[in-house]
């Protein structure tokens, strides 16, 4: 009959754990990063239920995210063991000065008793200031060396001034920078000297801009024989 | 709360015997990472995929801090990442894709869930892929489902 009781124990243990759970109001957070923001912190709410977590980790998937549990204790540490009905926030500060578009980043939060991490992502997305359409010039190997345009386009509320530009092939590449309408628009024009051969070639623009991550940017051109594989369509 | 002891014990003993018989029946358990080509995110590819394509059709993208990318990077793959500065990477890249052209880039990372592997494959393809004709994928599994095929 002891032997019993304590089976029961150890079954009845296990399906407290089970029914205890940290309730989040999201997963995702998405934020608009304004052009001269570099962090902004995702808050993800939550309550638990049932019996009570305790929190084993909670890791930053990035070195760009830095996680925290709220409210912290009186000495300052993080409250990793929660009680039944008690409510909380994680916080996920995102530095995001080396992103551009939009980049998903979690926390990995893991819990006692859970076999599968829950990941709490935050998604920003960080504006272009510099556009350049396209990035990248092609020519066929063999083709005609026709010219052609890279347009540069400022999408800043203040201008940003292309202050030099330099080549690297401008023998085989030469280029003519115009601009259009100063801090606001400018244009690359490329017409190579020879598209018998393959070759390559950088064109590297620096810019007055404030911001560490548009102070420079690089179009590329290219002459190269057509791909003569061909893309399986096995890929997804 | 001897008979449960015992009992417990037993039940451990026993376990592990299945175990062992389980062992020398089936082999050693597979510890490639799982991945069902049916059921994956978008731009997302199973390395059993790859392994189909021709591997001199493929450039392979290291989206993990450059330690790592030395330690046990692809053979022939580039670093491109979101730790260090994007315009500092990406002419290596560009430099390869331009002197080897490839109709495929796979990109990974660490593991599920970093993320980096996700934003340089979509800043490749943004910037690069239509003008150089190559398709940006994500493994599946990253980093781990190359080195789980390497111990199975």
């Amino acid at each position: 009959m002891n032997c019993f009781k304590a089976t029961a124990l150890v079954f009845v243990g296990m399906g407290m754990s089970l029914s205890a759970r940290m309730v989040f109001e999201t997963k995702l957070v998405e934020i608009d990063v304004k052009p001269d923001e570099t962090f902004v912190t995702g808050e993800f709410p939550f309550e638990v239920t049932g019996g009570g977590e305790t929190i084993i980790s909670y890791d930053a998937l990035c070195s760009c995210l830095a996680g925290r549990v709220e409210p912290l204790l009186p000495d300052r540490s993080a409250k990793l063991s929660w009680k039944a009905g008690e409510k909380g926030v994680i916080k996920a500060r995102f530095d995001t000065s080396k992103f551009l578009g939009t980049v998903d980043k979690a926390i990995e939060l893991k819990l006692k008793g859970e076999k599968e991490p829950i990941h709490l992502t935050v998604r920003v997305n960080v504006p272009d200031l510099v556009q350049l359409t396209p990035s990248t010039l092609k020519w066929d190997k063999g083709s005609e060396a026709v010219e052609k345009v890279i347009k540069v386009k400022i999408t800043h509320s203040e201008p940003i001034k292309i202050i030099s530009h330099s080549a690297n092939n401008e023998k085989t590449y030469p280029y003519e920078f115009k601009t259009i309408k100063e801090g606001w628009e400018y244009e690359i024009r490329v017409k190579p000297t020879d598209t018998a051969q393959s070759g390559m070639g950088m064109i590297s623009l620096r810019t007055d801009s404030k911001i560490s991550k548009f102070k420079r940017t690089t179009a590329y051109v290219t002459t190269k024989p057509k791909l003569k594989m061909k893309p399986l369509s096995g890929a997804r | 709360m001897k008979g449960f002891v015992i009992a417990l014990f037993s039940l451990v003993i026993l376990s592990g015997l299945a175990g062992l018989v389980t062992w020398r029946i089936v082999g050693a358990p597979d510890r490639s990472i799982p991945c069902d080509p049916e059921n994956l995110p978008a731009d997302h590819v199973c390395l059993s995929t790859i392994r189909e394509w021709p591997e001199e059709g493929i450039l392979w993208v290291d989206a993990r801090p450059r330690a790592e990318w030395e330690k046990n990077g692809v053979q022939g793959s580039v670093l491109v990442n979101d730790v260090e500065e994007w315009f500092e990477l990406e002419p290596e890249f560009m430099m390869q894709m331009m002197g080897h052209p490839r109709p495929k880039v796979v990109v990974y990372c660490n593991q599920e869930g970093c993320g980096s592997s996700k934003y340089v494959a979509n800043q490749l393809r943004e910037r690069h892929a239509m003008a150089l004709g190559f398709e940006v994928h994500v493994l599946q599994g990253g980093i781990k489902a190359l080195l789980a095929e390497k111990i199975n």
